[in-house]
């Protein structure tokens, strides 16, 4: 059955972009409109797929399936690119929080007022690129999306960024397209690596194939191939197999980021305008995480299960790193780039994990750090649009002044210093978890990384305590410009807040979407 | 008597190449009797490109599978010649129409120094004849030192000279190579069996090291390191639509030879290649990093471009050089849609300077996409089809390694891809001033919306071959060896 729901999600933002790039300036006023439009669209999109969902089926779903390219390969050798997009669990959660954090970032966009037509159209290029990357069930595809969004990204950056966006968004596109790179040197292999058997007899010429239903079974590698398992070919003295997970590993840890590669991060995060922040830490930062359990674990799971500890190392250094980090910040948007980093740390903790528990819990801190890292940046976003100021030593006792706001950043805060009851606990809790099961990791790394969360929890309540309690006081000239919450912020920041509380609450919403999925890939 | 009978079947079966000579003499004649800016050469030599193509597409309808031998051996007539002489031709006509486009009033000596340059590479692209490539390479080299040096400034003479030096330095080298390897091997054609079971006799050794002395002259002409060090001088002070055409066609038919060489099989080419190869990256991609000026930054740009191509000519076991050829026939339209594009921001800013650029892309956005989609095929980002070339050329790695068993290969592979990455950063400086750098002088613009409708169109051309390669794989599957 293609029933193009999934297509529309691509296609949609696509042609609206396109739209607005046709419109004339005249219609200056209109393009918020059309990008909101749009933006609903997916949304009443995301509840249609959630309702026709089935939960309990393992697989993709949706599956969409069009022939797309035959490159010849020389005399002997085809290379089948189709364009296949389907969800299973893992994707739909990751979609539905793409839908849900572009459209908070879309309301948030009303403050921009340069040059909107270009902002528009790539922040909705952006948008297709995004959702297309977790849909994809084609490495080709999937790298396609991948790549691309670096383009809109860094215009996003380079044109509506801060003082020193120049730098940033460089630094930003030539870290990620390093990281992109090493992931190509991987598809290309895999793909000379794996071969679609009915297509093989039907063009009596090998065809090797992007799918990722073909990837991920290995009864399809070719004997004698680059990636086969009985006769491991070395390359620099590592096994074929094994060089691959290392190299997807690093590519996707720089999108995660993973220290030591995260220094792009603070950069891009302090001279992003605040929608794109949000954009940034709420769902680009995911695909690092989801592309590593897609394609690292779910195409190499005999490799991966050998390096549960590497990763466990690299995520609780992440965690305590960028806590640490965040400790020493002044200038809040800097502090929750840095707890970002501490918090997808965690992810990396799950993961290192290797078992259910730890996977599942991963995948949570995932979506529960998409909301509240959205929040927290939207937070800093309400603060600079009234002061031009992010300075925590600049403002005393807001809680007097702004109550509504004060309300919001507790949910925020607290939900990231993992409060029970607030979607990050769940999260930070069966990582741990997880970690503490898995027999490959001793049990010193899932203690210490409690200490992030002791961390976190220093980070922000002095924080929270430095700017909201005590006396009223800012510097003179903001005195007059801090009033409290308009209603779109309000609205944007209670939609998060109460899906934080949602998801804290009741976390098997969302486990009973990712469970199969997970189980799946163990299976 | 024989041998006359010889001579004439196989005139008959160069007709393209007749056809181009005695168009040339024509040139000459009405370049004399016509006025200096007279309009005429420039039709005559579009007519002529025009009937050059069309003659070397459709004269030959029955090709035999090896190739037609003419002349005794001197000329191999095939499907890969032709098609190299088609691109060569195309890139011809887009020369033309590019310097129509601009308004460059040519003296009607550079129509006849092009053309000369087109039958040379006419010729290098069918022969495995040391004699033959010797000759039609010094007709190549020798029309385009003239071609640098006609504009009448003295910057072009300095670069000229620059260009005949290394030029006549790599051919002396290439003789060299050559009359060492007719010592060994007692014939002049590399492909003969003779030659091969000739040679074979000296240690391998030896024979790397003649062949990288016999590939000099060529390496020269695709611009590869370590023979590069005239393309940014050069590129720098020609006419843009001239080196537009010497950025491509030289450097296509060079690859094919290359080919050839390697094809036959009469040394192991890859250690050479190799080293070939890493300097060309490193070099083309460091030194294009410090660029300012846009037609230096090409030049740069075309060494590395050139790494990227050999990479697709290295020999394994099922080698067909699909990559290389591929990467080739989508170079035409990358490397000259760059160069149009650096002479309509030249129009527009007066300068070859990336710096002045800046606002020029706020102005028309549709420049700024053109200049964002042409730059992304020189990166070889998706979605243009300068992707799927790199994939290509890639790929075929993948299978050199596992068919060699060597990690060397796969070394090449993460080193070509960073190397792709890092030339982000030069590529990216182009849609940098032209989008984000605010202008404060208000740049003399006038929206030429012609040339940006010309420039669009090669745009979405390499969108549109990205959606839709199967077009260029059929063809240049057809033409493999």
């Amino acid at each position: 059955m293609q029933s193009g729901l999934l297509s529309s999600l691509i296609i949609l933002p696509l042609i609206a972009s396109m739209v607005i790039l046709l419109l004339p300036e005249s219609y200056k006023g209109s393009y918020r409109w059309i990008s909101l439009i749009v933006q609903v669209l997916l949304l009443i999109d995301l509840g249609t797929l959630i309702g026709a969902f089935e939960p309990n089926h393992s697989g993709y779903q949706f599956l969409e399936h069009f022939e797309w390219i035959r490159l010849t390969l020389g005399k002997t050798s085809i290379l089948s690119i189709d364009y296949i997009v389907g969800i299973d669990g893992l994707s739909l959660s990751m979609v539905a929080l793409s839908v849900i954090i572009f459209f908070i970032a879309n309301i948030s966009s009303f403050s921009i007022n340069k040059k909107e037509k270009a902002y528009y159209s790539l922040f909705l290029l952006l948008t297709a690129t995004v959702i297309g990357c977790f849909i994809a069930v084609d490495f080709f595809l999937f790298f396609i999306f991948f790549e691309f969004m670096l383009l809109p990204m860094y215009f996003l950056i380079g044109i509506w960024g801060g003082p020193n966006k120049a730098y940033a968004s460089l630094k930003f596109i030539i870290y990620t397209l390093v990281g992109s790179v090493m992931i190509l040197v991987v598809m290309i292999a895999l793909a000379m690596s794996n071969v679609d058997e009915f297509f093989t007899s039907e063009y009596k010429r090998t065809v090797f194939s992007f799918d990722f239903r073909i990837l991920s079974d290995q009864a399809n590698l070719l004997k004698g191939s680059l990636l086969n398992i009985e006769t491991p070919i070395k390359i620099f003295g590592v096994n074929a197999r094994d060089f691959m997970f290392i190299l997807l590993f690093i590519g996707f840890g720089i999108k995660l980021p993973m220290v030591p590669f995260h220094t792009w991060l603070p950069d891009a995060h302090v001279e992003a305008p605040t929608p794109i922040s949000v954009v940034l830490a709420g769902v680009l930062l995911k695909i690092g995480g989801y592309g590593l359990i897609r394609i690292a674990y779910d195409f190499f799971p005999d490799v991966a299960i050998h390096y549960g500890l590497l990763i466990s190392i690299i995520g609780l250094i992440s965690i305590l790193y960028g806590g640490f980090n965040a400790l020493a910040q002044k200038d809040l948007k800097k502090l929750i780039a840095y707890s970002s980093i501490s918090h997808m740390g965690f992810v990396l903790l799950g993961f290192g994990a290797f078992n259910i528990e730890g996977f599942n819990g991963a995948i949570f801190q995932m979506f529960s750090h998409g909301l509240l890292s959205s929040m927290l940046f939207l937070i800093a976003g309400v603060l600079y649009d009234r002061t031009k100021n992010r300075e925590i030593d600049n403002f005393k006792g807001l809680a007097k002044i702004m109550p509504i706001f004060t309300v919001l950043v507790t949910v925020a805060f607290f939900g990231s210093l993992g409060l029970p009851s607030l979607s990050g606990f769940i999260g930070e809790f069966f990582t741990l978890f997880g970690s503490f099961q898995a027999n490959t990791v001793p049990k010193v790394i899932p203690i210490l990384g409690v200490l992030g969360i002791v961390l976190s929890a220093i980070y922000l309540l002095w924080t929270f305590q430095k700017m909201f309690f005590g006396e009223f006081w800012t510097k003179d000239e903001f005195q007059n410009n801090l009033t409290d919450l308009n209603q779109k912020e309000i609205l944007m920041l209670g939609i998060l807040g109460i899906l934080t509380l949602l998801f804290g609450i009741f976390p098997n919403i969302l486990f009973d979407v990712i469970n199969p999925t997970v189980i799946q890939l163990f299976g | 008597m024989k041998e006359l009978q010889e001579i004439l079947s196989s005139s008959q079966h160069i007709l393209p190449e007749w056809i181009l000579l005695l168009g040339i003499l024509l040139i000459v004649i009405i370049v004399s009797f016509q006025k200096k800016d007279s309009k005429w050469p420039y039709r005559f030599s579009f007519l002529l490109v025009l009937i050059y193509t069309f003659s070397a597409t459709y004269f030959y309808e029955n090709l035999p599978a090896g190739g037609l031998k003419l002349y005794g051996g001197l000329l191999l007539v095939d499907q890969t010649s032709l098609f190299f002489k088609q691109l060569v031709a195309i890139s011809t006509i887009v020369f033309l129409i590019h310097s129509r486009l601009f308004d460059y009033k040519f003296d009607g000596e550079i129509y006849f120094l092009m053309l000369c340059i087109l039958l040379g590479l006419s010729f290098l692209s069918m022969t495995t004849h040391f004699l033959v490539i010797y000759v039609a390479l010094e007709l190549v080299s020798i029309s385009s030192y003239v071609l640098v040096a006609t504009k009448n400034e003295k910057m072009n003479f300095e670069a000229a000279i620059k260009y005949l030096i290394f030029g006549a330095t790599s051919s002396a080298i290439m003789l060299y190579g050559i009359s060492l390897f007719y010592g060994m091997g007692h014939t002049l054609n590399f492909a003969e069996p003779a030659f091969i079971q000739a040679i074979a006799a000296n240690t391998p050794l030896i024979i790397q090291i003649i062949s990288f002395l016999f590939l000099a002259g060529l390496l020269f002409k695709i611009a590869a390191a370590p023979f590069h060090s005239w393309v940014p001088d050069v590129y720098e002070v020609t006419s843009t639509p001239i080196n537009s055409f010497l950025s491509f066609a030289p450097k296509a038919v060079g690859v094919l030879v290359v080919a050839r060489v390697v094809q036959s099989n009469f040394a192991d080419l890859n250690a050479v290649l190799l080293l070939i190869i890493f300097l060309s990256l490193i070099i083309g991609n460091l030194a294009a990093l410090w660029q300012t000026n846009l037609k230096r930054m090409l030049g740069y740009s075309g060494i590395a471009q050139a790494g990227f191509i050999l990479i697709g000519v290295l020999k394994s076991p099922q080698t067909d050089f699909y990559g290389a050829f591929f990467y080739i026939l989508t170079y035409l339209p990358i490397t000259m849609g760059a160069f149009l594009l650096a002479d309509l921001l030249k129009n527009l800013s007066g300068s070859d300077e990336m710096e002045d650029f800046k606002g020029l892309g706020q102005q028309n956005i549709f420049l700024g996409l053109n200049a964002v989609i042409i730059m992304m095929a020189l990166v070889g980002l998706p979605p243009t089809v300068g992707f799927m070339a790199k994939l290509m050329v890639f790929s075929s790695i993948v299978n050199l390694g596992e068919a060699m068993h060597s990690s060397v290969y796969y070394g090449l592979l993460i080193f070509g891809l960073l190397n792709a990455a890092i030339s982000i950063y030069y590529y990216l400086k182009v849609p940098y001033f032209m989008l984000i750098k605010k202008s404060y002088n208000q740049p003399k613009y006038n929206n030429d919306f012609f040339l940006t409708l010309v420039l669009t169109y090669f745009s979405i051309s390499l969108v549109i071959f990205f959606l839709y390669p199967d077009f260029g794989t059929e063809w240049v599957r057809k033409v493999l060896f």
